[in-house]
């Protein structure tokens, strides 16, 4: 089975003054349709770098990351590649919305009137367990309550990729377990493919493979899960 | 530590004969990798010490066909269950990490240190795979946290206190691997090596 996601080889560095730190020295992973991949480094290892390299959102200097067999070098910055839903650090949402409710539905404007956008988000939403939210404003939710609304709203595009960089930030470990245990649903039951970056180790418990990033390299255990009956092809098959 | 507080709390919890000890056992300390042998070398013991009480007498339901004897049923007597709650009250001292490759370090010369350096990696690399082989003991059926009872919870702290702790080395492997790097780079600056 190709992978749906491949980053191979990347590499990423930042520059203070005239000292370059090398982030991703030569990172490479795979994530397979319906598996969880979790990434731990610590503060300052590049997961978010690394994170946002996958999801298309930032781009490397060396290497090159393929979606579902596609290049995505060459693509307009900034937006989200069809099928990828990305969820920001502490489930973050950016904007100003009424309602966690329009918040949620937004993501389905372009495709969906706005009556239908607002049923799939409050679907999704009450999926989630957190249908109570939905007339409430962002700003009123609890830590928990906003990660389960940010995700969410990445689940209600209906990705085949789910990009999340530190998603339980600042959730006790109830919350984060539940969290996990969602994506790791998520993965099982829908074939999902999840990379997540995650500070404590603990959190990566629910994932098929874990790596560990470090001094710009990814360390990683694990096999990814059985494709269950469904071959998938793609394009480009280079990388396989 | 042995098995034998292990075993005498599951027997307090519920009375059963060895093999289905050895099974719920298996399924609570998972982390712990006790051998299932172990579970009746202990159930001997406890039984010695008066902890637990033997019935010798009784037959299960499922022990008929093929059995020659019935099955013994062990359940907890009041001495097993005081013992059993002095050591849940007693104190818990913190086992401190001493590992081989720490001693390495603090005896080998500075020639060593690119040897050393990659026994870093080598040993991040166990650890991460030490934490693949944790976490296939994670129940599989996944525990929706906002109903899980105290033993599904425990379960998930004890595999937390197992990971954390790989998670502290691999975080000290990190530095250390800094530390050295850096006096190495430094040395070969001075033309030392």
């Amino acid at each position: 089975m190709a992978p749906l996601l491949s980053v191979e080889g990347v590499r990423k560095s930042y520059w203070r003054g005239p000292h370059e730190t090398v982030v991703l020295a030569n990172v490479s992973l795979q994530v397979r349709a319906g598996e969880f991949f979790a990434v731990w480094g610590q503060r300052g290892s590049g997961k978010t770098t690394l994170a946002m390299i996958a999801a298309g959102i930032g781009a490397p200097e060396q290497g090159r990351v393929l979606f579902e067999g596609v290049d995505l070098a060459g693509r307009r910055r900034g937006h989200l590649p069809e099928g990828i839903s990305w969820v920001r650090r502490g489930g973050e949402l950016s904007g100003d919305f009424r309602t966690v409710l329009d918040s949620v539905a937004v993501p389905l404007l372009g495709t969906h009137s706005p009556r239908a956008a607002r049923r799939l988000a409050g679907g999704m939403l009450k999926r989630l367990g957190v249908a109570d939210c939905a007339q409430e404003r962002w700003e009123d939710l609890t830590d928990g309550e906003r990660t389960l609304v940010a995700v969410a709203r990445a689940l209600v595009r209906g990705p085949r990729l789910l990009v999340a960089d530190d998603p339980t930030a600042s959730l006790n470990v109830l919350q984060r377990e539940e969290i996990m245990g969602l994506l790791r649903r998520a993965a099982d039951e829908e074939d999902l493919g999840i990379l997540v970056t995650v500070p404590d180790m603990p959190d990566m418990a629910y994932a098929h493979r874990v790596g560990s990033l470090s001094d710009g390299h990814l360390t990683v255990s694990g096999r990814p899960p059985e494709a269950r009956g469904k071959v998938i092809e793609f394009p480009d098959q280079q990388s396989a | 530590m042995s098995a034998k507080h292990a075993v005498l709390g599951l027997v307090i919890e519920r009375p059963g004969y060895g093999y289905q000890l050895a099974q719920r056992l298996e399924e609570r300390c998972a982390f712990w990798r006790w051998e299932s042998s172990g579970v009746y070398g202990a159930l001997d013991q406890l039984e010695r010490e008066s902890h637990v009480w033997a019935d010798r007498t009784k037959t299960t339901a499922s022990s008929g066909a093929g059995r020659r004897g019935p099955r013994v049923i062990y359940s907890a007597t009041q001495r097993g269950r005081d013992f059993f709650a002095e050591w849940v009250l007693g104190a818990s001292p913190p086992k401190p990490a001493r590992q081989e490759l720490d001693l390495k370090m603090l005896l080998a010369g500075g020639e060593f240190l690119p040897e050393l350096i990659e026994q870093t990696w080598v040993q991040e690399q166990q650890c991460v795979n030490e934490l693949q082989t944790l976490r296939s003991g994670t129940p599989a059926s996944l525990i929706d946290a906002t109903r899980m009872s105290w033993s599904e919870g425990a379960v998930i702290l004890q595999r937390n206190a197992e990971i954390k702790q790989l998670q502290t080395r691999i975080e000290w492997l990190q530095e250390a691997r800094q530390v050295m790097r850096v006096l190495l780079e430094r040395d070969v600056g001075r033309g030392r090596r």
